[in-house]
């Protein structure tokens, strides 16, 4: 009789099996993190972790001051507002970075794109001084509610990477009409308190978008909003009789045209514009005063706030394209010295500055006169 | 082992050379002793790999599991990529009426370039109005 034969052991065969599962699940899981979704079914945002707001700052007559935006000081102080705006809308204290919700809708290819076009498609007719705003239970105004109640927003690089005239813009249109929308539902409202609470979503929302600093046009975007929340703050206290608040709200209003006329005066600066003529071919011909390139050097070496340095360092590196070979020269070393500066976002413009020429369509766009 | 014939002319049995073998002794005892302990042997477990390869519900458990992954991979749609937005300007263009809205906010009052210093005389050219250089440039717009 020859010995029982043991049977040979499964290991092997179930392990294979087990692995094909789970690198199957795991694959999923990876596109679904990397916002794969179904078709036609929206991606559903992330949640706002929990956050209180604290009430605004008491209102005192005595400490309240009117900025003078048209004095010289006012040169050197940052394109922000002077007056405490935790008098009309402190910011909520949670936790997470707020543009974990609003990168989402970033055009083109943000996994919510399609639903920020749809939100904007369901917009109704506002206030005429609002315009288009969203219906006040729409689901996006409701999602993005505890989003305003964050401490932080900021973009770059914990979501877009800074590309010099690639870099990615959040969807503005979003916070833009969010804003707009708040408003609009508090001046519908028929409770003060109620409406104040709207209005001071709208300003919070407006704080937050400022907070980064990192491109001009997000930063007026979110000067916008504040505007918008402020003005419904002193529309109501003025109703009220609250009159402290409403000479807040007032002062907060006052200082919007200053901030977007010394904004302009900062994009003056380095705007190319007044220094080109089209050539016959379509060409650009830069004929940039030594003078300027001076100024354009010190706005990117020593400009305290990042948005303006930030277009100064891009606009070096039009110049490297189309300026004078000392020119050029000059702008290179500046360029390489930025390059190795210890603040990240000024690195990281420079070194794209220097290691990318200005495509012609981006030539076309700084350059190309504005239409009247 | 073959055995010696009686008479050695005559061969009793002319095939016995061809006899197979007889089994060796104490063999029959052995197996019969070893067949015993067999059977009353415990029959031997499968071990728990193959255990799992062969239970029926593991394995519709594990297909099912595979036909709904792959049908996932399959249905879902892979996010479109931002494609490096286009070139974003310092301030935006106007474009379709979402985008004039967001134009209309980032559209800046702006300096005249064209205005007239106040000390420009009235046959003089116009130069811009930009911040006070030591050297004025040409007019060179467009």
């Amino acid at each position: 009789m020859t010995p029982r034969e043991s049977r040979p052991s499964r290991r092997t065969h179930v392990l294979i099996a087990l692995a094909l599962l789970v690198s199957l699940a795991a694959l999923l899981g990876l596109r679904l993190l990397a916002g794969a979704r179904l078709p036609g079914v929206s991606a559903r945002g992330p949640a706002a972790p929990a956050a209180s707001v604290p009430a605004p700052k008491a209102v005192d007559l005595s400490s309240l001051e009117f900025p003078c935006w048209g004095c010289p000081e006012a040169q050197k102080w940052p394109v922000t507002f002077r007056t405490d705006l935790d008098l009309l809308a402190p910011l909520g204290n949670g936790p997470a970075n707020a543009g974990l919700f609003f990168k989402d809708f970033a055009k083109p290819g943000g996994i919510r794109f399609a639903d920020a076009t749809a939100a904007l498609e369901r917009r109704v007719d506002g206030p005429p001084e609002l315009g288009k705003v969203l219906p006040p239970d729409d689901p996006l105004l409701l999602e993005a509610e505890p989003w305003c109640e964050q401490a932080t927003m900021r973009y770059y690089p914990d979501f877009f990477p800074l590309q010099g005239y690639d870099t990615q813009l959040p969807n503005l249109l979003v916070p833009l009409n969010l804003a707009k929308s708040w408003v609009a539902r508090g001046l519908a409202s028929k409770d003060p308190a109620r409406s104040m609470e709207d209005f001071r979503r709208a300003i919070r929302l407006g704080r937050l978008l400022r907070q980064e600093s990192a491109t001009i046009i997000t930063d007026l975007v979110g000067l916008a909003c504040i505007r918008y929340g402020a003005q419904g703050v002193y529309d109501v206290a003025r109703r009220s009789g609250d009159a402290p608040l409403a000479l807040a709200a007032a002062t907060v209003l006052g200082e919007h045209a200053p901030q977007r006329l010394l904004t302009s005066e900062r994009v003056t600066r380095f705007d190319l514009r007044p220094y080109v003529r089209e050539a016959a071919g379509g060409d650009f011909v830069l004929t940039l005063p030594d003078s300027r390139l001076e100024v354009l050097v010190e706005m990117a070496k020593v400009e305290p706030e990042i948005r303006f340095r930030g277009e100064a360092i891009l606009t070096l590196g039009m110049v490297r394209v189309l300026g004078t070979k000392p020119q050029e020269e000059k702008v290179l070393a500046t360029l390489n010295e930025l390059a190795a500066s210890k603040d990240a976002k000024v690195a990281a413009l420079a070194t794209w500055s220097r290691d990318n020429r200005p495509s012609k369509e981006s030539i076309d766009q700084a350059l190309a006169p504005i239409p009247k | 082992m073959t055995r010696k014939p009686d008479n050695p002319a005559t061969p009793a049995d002319p095939l016995a050379g061809l006899a197979p073998p007889g089994a060796p002794p104490g063999l029959k005892a052995r197996v019969l002793v070893a067949a015993r302990a067999a059977l009353r042997a415990e029959p031997e477990r499968p071990d728990r790999w193959s255990l799992l390869w062969s239970s029926r519900p593991l394995r519709l458990a594990w297909a099912a599991s595979f036909l709904l992954l792959l049908a996932g991979h399959a249905v879902l749609v892979r996010p479109s990529r931002p494609q490096g937005q286009a070139a974003a300007p310092a301030l935006p263009r106007p474009g379709n009426e979402a985008d004039d809205e967001l134009a209309a906010v980032g559209r800046l009052p702006r300096l005249d370039p064209d205005a007239r210093p106040l000390s420009a005389g009235p046959g003089e050219p116009s130069t811009r109005s930009l911040p006070p250089l030591p050297e004025q440039p040409k007019e060179n717009r467009t």
